[in-house]
């Protein structure tokens, strides 16, 4: 059994790949122990609400953009199954309006 | 009516009497030996609260020292972020906004458990996937 670790190592890899406009970029990670083992991520940096928020305040959207965003949604989780990833956890509250900072 | 003084009465009632007064006088030294132990317990208590004082004192300095800026060392850059700048907590973790210590870059660090303690579903995910044994 390989050490909880590695495992970690082992995804980033994979997780490292994926390059999609549709998906946070993945910058790297690190593992630090302060006091407990912690697994720290490096993503983009996106400004915006999330979209649970987003729905929240600006109520149900009309079909024609909610059609939009959730074909760029549906794009990016097809770049994440291509590398063998199941997101398991796919939610408004997961999912940013697109707006690069860089 | 002839009033009776049995000198025999009249001793045990003034034997009495004595002791009475005997018994008061210990009662007010036992007061006053309480009062001081009540004094000293009160100084006690003033200094126990000094005390007191100065240990959350020191555990506030402490806590906030822990809240210090943290920094992580990914990809040869390290990157520093502090406990205010939350974005938001998801069910693996929390992710903070995180600056460059040179200044080029501000990304976003999610922080998760990765030992197999609660909270760790990241963890649990990669376990599901390339252990299926485990």
């Amino acid at each position: 059994m390989l050490h909880p670790s590695h495992l970690i190592q082992l995804r980033c890899l994979v997780v490292q790949s994926i390059k999609h406009p549709n998906v946070v970029n993945y910058k790297g990670h690190a593992l630090i122990e302060d006091p407990i083992k912690l697994l720290v991520i490096g993503m983009d940096l996106v400004v915006g609400q999330s979209y649970d928020k987003y729905l929240e305040r600006n109520g149900a959207l009309p079909w024609e953009s909610a059609a939009k965003d959730f074909t760029q949604l549906v794009e990016g989780m097809g770049a994440v199954h291509a590398k063998g990833i199941l997101h398991r956890d796919l939610k408004p509250g997961c999912s940013l309006p697109f707006q690069r900072l860089f | 009516m002839k009033m009776d003084i049995d000198p025999a009465k009249e001793s045990t009632f003034s034997a009495e009497a004595e002791r009475l007064k005997k018994e008061i006088a210990t009662f007010r030294e036992e007061l006053s030996s309480v009062s001081d132990k009540v004094e000293s317990l009160q100084k006690k208590m003033v200094t126990m609260s000094t005390m007191e004082r100065k240990i959350l004192s020191v555990m506030d300095r402490k806590k906030k020292e822990g809240e210090k800026p943290r920094s992580v060392e990914i990809r040869g850059k390290t990157f520093t972020w502090h406990q205010d700048d939350k974005l938001g907590e998801g069910a693996m973790g929390s992710v903070f906004k995180a600056k460059a210590k040179d200044g080029t870059e501000v990304i976003a660090l999610k922080l998760a458990e990765y030992t197999g303690s609660r909270n760790s579903r990241e963890h649990e995910n990669l376990m599901a996937r390339t252990c299926p044994q485990c």
